[in-house]
């Protein structure tokens, strides 16, 4: 019955999402642009960190593309000519001019042995979809669709290559920022109102009663957690009472008198109270407690201000697919805060629904309600999120590449290319308005991702359907 | 008869002058300005990319300061003059040098004044000395009052004379004693009863510009955190500073410095005319110029490649791996250092990274102080063919199946090789240098780190230091003798290629002996001659392989006039006297 | 309500005590510290920075710096910056109050933009102007911030080329001459020079407002009173402004406080790049100078800054909704 009930949802969701044309198009934009990324090796004509010094190509233009025979004018197979760098020393412009005396046809499927690829790290290829084949290259004939840099690599299979970062940081960081959202909302959600103790009181007989029941295997598992509990309990007491103890000794040397005074008894304010809750009350917390303040917390830090702090605790020497993850990690670790907490509002009304009390009275283990029940209720908030969360962490990571914070070479980035490009300053604008190209990426990746989501929340959103 | 009355009479007209003040007259042939050309009024506005810190000369650590600015670049008793690199008297009107030449003697002009009206005197560099020795003001001046570990001392004689006493003969002598002086009757009071905090605690940036007070052309009128600071005539310097016409100067009414935190808004700022002088470090901002000037959208004057910078970039490889004998042995190694030298591609290094605009550089003095240059001295170009004959000859002649040399045990040629991440330049500079290197068959594993854990394994001392190869740069060093206290001893702190403390290897004696014998020399073309030879010794032991820097430009726009003559335009002598500027338009 | 008030506070202490500490502990444990940077200067000792080291007071174990960096705090010293040697709070404050007048008016723009068109495109949802709106507020959306900041530069540099002034000014926050400038001038010319920033800034959020305004409007006007309204015979002007709008605008008050730290970090790379004298660029100084004190200074301030933004945002909804009470 369940089963059916959710299919027609999502059926009726497409059937909304597809009316949605903005969305739609945004899927269809978002798809092409994942295949390209996925199969970066075959859409990209070179390798991306290919560049020869001998003949330099350092911000050379879109290569022109012949499509008419010069000398009949006839349409002819799409062909290109070589270029030859000329520094004009008036200006302090590269000037490209075009070698007319060959011509070189541009092939599709061409095959560059020398510049082989693999794809997803597994399958070793050497195909490409059109190139100028490995005789040209060799010649010094460049087929560059997007210019280059100032290296003279091919900005186009640079761009094509960026997109597997820049596309799947957003979609990795998000993933990985829901999982810390629905679980931790989920729990402060479900959870709010028990307690959990992490230590236990000393001198109250409970602490000592070991449990007496059940069979031998049974009985020396509960000894063991019991005294495990117990032991923990101890270790958590002694580093506490260490702590303020080193925190008191070290600051004797520090202060004047009057503030002595003031910390003395401070401290003995908390050995006070630590030694009564060592001794006789359990200390537990709320898990609500616990994660709401982390969320405050981290939402007290203005957003810019955490990524880069955060970026900043960590070396720059990091190995480059290293600082991919760590870029990730961070990207998650700022956001799901906003998450959690409009999850955790979902599951404390969820969980006073009939069906759960339901499930509750029927002895459903408590794993089983939150996998099966709660969650999947919070599941269209999520997507929706998740849709209009990826192009703001794309955004995110074109910033922090600003910064010079994001990822390095080898590798690259839609958002390292565009720091190539804000670096140029004017010149990128008026001498080579090509680099500006992965700003355009950019911009496209995020307004689609943002059509999708709105598509989403419209689909999943009963009482927007029209 | 006749005679004597003259010179009584051309006497009194001196000691009327002396009364007045004694001038100093800045020459004409350092602008191109005709005399009588210039007139008084208008503003200079130039920028800086860090904003300041502090008003305090005593605190001040940045680069650019506004203690710098408002006393040329902290001039003092002596500054040097820009046609001819020597040293002039200036704050002093002559010296006298002592026979075994460790005491300097010099005369203080008289008639100079602060910017209150107050006295200028020898009680003002003595306070000063005071206070930048004294170690809890942690002035960052402190360290060049000391030779080795001995400071020099300053003693005052009478008002207007003060002697400088040095623990040895000492090339740099006229650079320590050429530090600007502070008014004594502002510092001295809180010194003496507050002491150091005191002095730190003095001209903040929000400090009322009314109690700044110095002897150069210009005083702090106001000053806006991040936005900008503005200087106003000193009235009191155009009494003992005029032109050869005897007008007062400095000219201007006003000397401003816009703070841009973001180069692109400093050069939007030049081109639309808001700011005067722009110093472009690429060939795309002298492109943008270029263009500006060209479409007559802009009034300005470019220099181009005026000089190289006084600043280098290098491979330094270590010499202490006692953990790893095989690179040890490498790196100890004059012939592979040369052999690398020859794998570096410096012409590639300026095309690419300096946009054509950049000199290459084969050893330790900067390609800008061209009378230090030694010509002859030993250099390894590029020539990969070269290298893989060095590194034949040093057993590696066969390759492995990856394509890299391997010696007769199979031990694969290759190292580590890092820097500062988030340079830009040097990245790129590795960049070419690991593709140059894999074309011969030596692996190159290069990896960019943290700035501070690569300063860290730099200094790091001892047998045993935690990297291979890193390429760095160093600024710094003086005109009077330009290698560093610090780096070509085997003890120096800088000594960056060995750090065990002892030399390892003869030619480094030698260059430490020829060091200390030029530090110490004070005729200076017998010094010029020593420097030399130890930049041939140097050129033979490649103890650091040098790469290349960019090229020194610079831009001003046409209302201003009075700037240097072309020949001494160059990152050393700038590009005008602050006094000597005028508003043409 | 003033219980509201108390218990809010009281649980602005742990809040705030986490951020600090957070931030002094990441800040910490980075490699090096503020005197790093001169190892590398010949002119300066190794003796010389080891004793600057400990006048930092950055040869002291973590833990004691932040207990002492507390204790200062109930005096209302948040330290001294290595870079300036000058009281942070001397250091930050200006720098703050800079942010928050680019801060303040690009919200103000937001609101006076968004909300009009919200409504404008509610009542005529899926016509061709809501989608050329929406598509407009996609594209602010979509650049990022600190690229189109650099693009407007480039485009009036441009204009000023072609016709001699720009409408507005090219970066900076005051212009020459400020100083002599009568104190009403004086705010003129700031907000003349924040205007551009400050539209950047917006740029980036309005799509989200306009979005959720037209939403609102268009949930609201679904609602049963509404058709009341209009079926007892209300003038629509009236149905429009007094019944509707009012209630469509309750849940954006609401989210004032919740736009604050969004618009903080946004003004962030605008400023830099637009050379707006904001905290961004001192903060970024600092983290790379690691000066210490100045970034756990900024956090602390900003951090509080927030919490109160929060705080006033409860409040305004309370004011605005009767339904709302705190206990």
């Amino acid at each position: 019955m369940a089963e059916l009930r959710s299919e027609t949802f999502l059926q009726s969701a497409w059937r909304q999402f597809r009316r949605h044309r903005l969305a739609m198009l945004g899927g269809g934009v978002l798809l092409v642009l994942y295949v390209i990324a996925a199969f970066a090796g075959f859409f990209s004509p070179y390798d991306p960190n290919f560049y020869t010094l001998n003949p330099p190509f350092r911000y050379a233009p879109p290569t022109r593309i012949h499509l008419r025979d010069p000398e009949t004018g006839k349409l002819t197979r799409p062909f290109v000519y070589k270029v030859k760098r000329e520094l004009d020393l008036e200006t302090f412009t590269d000037r490209y001019v075009e070698d007319r005396t060959k011509r070189y046809p541009i092939y599709f499927l061409v095959r560059t042995p020398d510049q082989p690829y693999t794809i997803f790290k597994i399958f070793r290829w050497d195909v490409r979809l059109f190139g100028l084949g490995e005789e040209a290259t060799r010649e010094g004939a460049r087929i560059f669709l997007l210019g280059t840099d100032n290296f003279g690599r091919d900005l186009f299979s640079r761009m094509v290559y960026g997109a597997q970062v820049s596309l799947t940081v957003g979609f990795l960081s998000v993933l990985l920022a829901m999982m810390l959202g629905l679980f931790l909302g989920g729990l402060a959600g479900y959870y709010q109102g028990t307690r959990i103790a992490i230590a236990r009181p000393l001198l109250r007989p409970e602490s000592w009663r070991f449990p007496a029941r059940g069979g031998l295997g049974r009985r020396l598992l509960a000894y063991f957690l019991h005294g495990l509990a117990l032991s923990l309990s101890f270790v958590f007491w002694a580093g506490l009472a260490a702590t303020l103890a080193y925190g008191y000794w070290m600051l004797r040397d520090y202060s004047g008198a009057l503030e002595r005074v003031v910390f003395g008894v401070l401290m003995l304010a908390a050995a006070a109270w630590a030694l009564s809750h060592a001794l006789w009350r359990p200390l537990s917390f709320d898990p609500d407690d616990l994660v709401m303040r982390l969320v405050e917390i981290m939402a007290a830090i203005p957003f810019l201000f955490l990524l880069i702090t955060l970026r900043a605790a960590f070396p720059m020497e990091m190995d480059p697919l290293a600082t991919f993850y760590l870029v990730v990690a961070i990207l998650a670790i700022v956001g799901w805060g906003g998450l959690a907490r409009v999850i955790r509002g979902m599951v404390l009304s969820l969980r006073e629904m009939d069906f759960v009390t339901a499930a509750k009275a029927l002895g459903v283990p408590e794993l089983w309600i939150i996998l099966r029940h709660i969650l999947p209720a919070t599941a269209s908030y999520s997507i929706v999120y998740a849709s209009l969360a990826i192009p703001s962490f794309i955004l995110a990571e074109s910033g922090l590449s600003f910064l010079g914070l994001g990822i390095t070479e080898p590798y690259t980035s839609w958002g390292l290319l565009l720091k190539a490009a804000q670096d140029g300053g004017f010149a990128s604008f008026s001498d080579r308005p090509w680099v500006l190209a992965p700003g355009f990426a950019i911009f496209l990746a995020v307004l689609t991702w943002n059509f999708v989501g709105d598509g989403l929340r419209d689909a999943f959103d009963p009482r927007r359907r029209r | 008869m006749r005679n004597a009355i003259r010179l009584v009479i051309g006497l009194s007209v001196l000691l009327t002058a002396g009364a007045l003040a004694q001038v100093f007259t800045w020459p004409a042939k350092w602008t191109t300005a005709k005399p009588g050309e210039a007139k008084p009024g208008g503003t200079l506005v130039d920028y800086t990319i860090s904003d300041f810190r502090t008003m305090n000369p005593f605190i001040t650590a940045e680069a650019d300061s506004i203690p710098d600015r408002m006393t040329m670049n902290d001039s003092g008793l002596v500054i040097r003059d820009p046609t001819t690199g020597e040293w002039i008297p200036y704050m002093a009107t002559s010296w006298e040098v002592s026979e075994d030449q460790t005491e300097i003697t010099f005369k203080i002009r008289k008639g100079m004044k602060w910017s209150d009206g107050k006295p200028i005197t020898a009680d003002d560099w003595i306070m000063t000395y005071r206070i930048h020795m004294d170690p809890d003001v942690g002035s960052n001046s402190r360290d060049s009052f000391f030779i080795g570990d001995k400071p020099v001392t300053v003693e005052k004689i009478d008002d207007y004379t003060i002697k400088f006493v040095y623990p040895k003969p000492d090339a740099e002598a006229f650079a320590i004693a050429s530090f600007s002086p502070w008014p004594a009757h502002v510092f001295g009071p809180v010194y003496e009863e507050k002491g150091a905090e005191g002095i730190k605690a003095m001209w903040g940036l929000n400090e009322d510009p009314k109690n700044i007070v110095t002897w150069g052309p210009f005083v702090v009128e106001s000053y806006r955190p991040g936005e900008r600071v503005i200087f106003k005539k000193n009235p009191y310097f155009g009494e003992w500073n005029q032109d050869e016409a005897g007008n007062p100067l400095p000219y201007l009414d006003r000397y401003q410095v816009n703070i841009y935190k973001d180069i692109n808004a400093a050069l939007a700022a030049f081109l639309t005319g808001e700011v005067d002088i722009f110093g472009p470090s690429t060939v795309e901002h002298i492109a943008q110029i270029k263009k500006a000037v060209k479409e007559g959208k802009l009034d300005a004057t470019l220099k181009v490649n005026a000089s190289p910078v006084a600043s280098s970039q290098f491979v330094v490889f270590n010499w202490n791996k006692a953990k790893d004998p095989f690179k040890e042995k490498l790196f100890r190694s004059a012939k592979f250092r040369k052999a690398m030298s020859h794998l570096i591609n410096r012409q590639a290094v300026v095309d690419v990274v300096y946009g054509g605009l950049g000199t290459p550089m084969y050893g330790s003095v900067y390609p800008v102080l061209t009378q230090w240059i030694n010509k002859d001295a030993p250099k390894y170009p590029y020539d990969p063919e070269k290298a893989a004959q060095l590194l034949a000859e040093l057993g590696f002649k066969k390759k492995d199946k990856e394509g890299y040399l391997v010696d007769a045990e199979g031990r694969r040629l290759e190292f580590n090789l890092s820097t500062n991440a988030g340079n830009n330049q040097r990245e790129q500079i590795a960049k070419l240098f690991v593709d140059e290197a894999k074309k011969v068959g030596v692996k190159i594993n290069f990896r960019p780190i943290d700035f501070n854990t690569l300063v860290g394994q730099l200094l790091a001392k001892g047998p045993d230091r935690p990297f291979d190869a890193i390429i760095i740069g160093l600024t710094g060093g003086g005109l009077d003798w330009p290698f560093g206290s610090n780096v070509v001893p085997c003890k120096g702190n800088l000594h960056l290629w060995n750090r065990s403390g002892t030399c390892l290897d003869p030619r480094e004696t030698l260059m430490e002996a020829l060091y200390y014998k030029g530090r110490t020399t004070l005729d200076f073309k017998e010094r010029v001659q020593i420097g030399y030879k130890l930049q041939e010794v140097e050129g033979d032991l490649q103890p650091i392989v040098y790469i290349a820097g960019p090229n020194y430009h610079v831009a001003w726009n046409n209302k201003l006039a009075g700037f240097h003559p072309d020949e001494i335009i160059s990152s050393i002598w700038g590009a005008y006297e602050l006094p000597l500027l005028f508003q043409a338009k | 309500m003033s219980a509201y008030l108390v218990r809010r506070l009281i649980h602005l202490v742990p809040t705030f005590l986490g951020a600090t500490f957070l931030a002094f502990f990441v800040l910490q444990i980075a490699p090096g510290d503020f005197l790093t940077q001169w190892a590398l200067d010949p002119k300066i000792r190794p003796e010389t920075i080891e004793r600057m080291r400990h006048n930092f007071g950055l040869d002291r174990p973590l833990l004691l710096q932040y207990l002492i960096w507390l204790k200062n705090l109930l005096h209302g010293d948040l330290g001294v910056s290595f870079m300036y040697q000058r009281p942070v709070l001397e250091v930050v404050w200006p720098r703050i109050e800079n942010s928050l007048i680019l801060v303040g008016l690009s919200i103000l723009f937001l609101y006076l933009i968004g909300i009009p068109i919200g409504i404008y495109q509610a009542l005529r949802p899926y016509t061709l102007p809501d989608y050329v709106i929406s598509f407009f507020a996609y594209f602010g959306l979509a650049i990022p911030n600190f690229f189109f900041m650099l693009i407007l530069i480039f485009l009036f540099v441009k204009f000023k080329f072609a016709f001699g002034w720009t409408p507005f000014p090219i970066g900076g926050m005051t212009s020459q001459g400020f100083e002599q400038l009568a104190p009403w001038r004086q705010w003129v010319d700031i907000l003349w020079h924040a205007i551009l920033p400050a539209f950047v800034v917006v740029t980036a959020d309005l799509s989200g407002l306009t979005r959720v305004m037209r939403a609102q409007v268009m949930e609201v006007l679904g609602q049963d009173y509404i058709r009341t309204a209009r079926a007892k015979g209300l003038a629509e002007r009236v149905v429009l402004y007094k019944h509707a709008l009012r209630n469509a605008v309750i849940p954006i008050l609401a989210n004032i406080g919740g736009l604050l730290p969004g618009l903080i970090g946004g003004a962030g790379l605008v400023e830099v790049v637009a050379n707006w004298p904001g905290i961004t660029p001192l903060l970024l100084d600092a983290l790379l100078q690691q000066d210490l004190y100045v970034n756990v200074g900024i956090i602390a301030l900003s951090s509080l800054l927030l919490i109160v933004g929060n705080i006033l945002g409860d409040l305004l909804l309370a004011v605005v909704d009767p339904r709302i009470r705190y206990g």
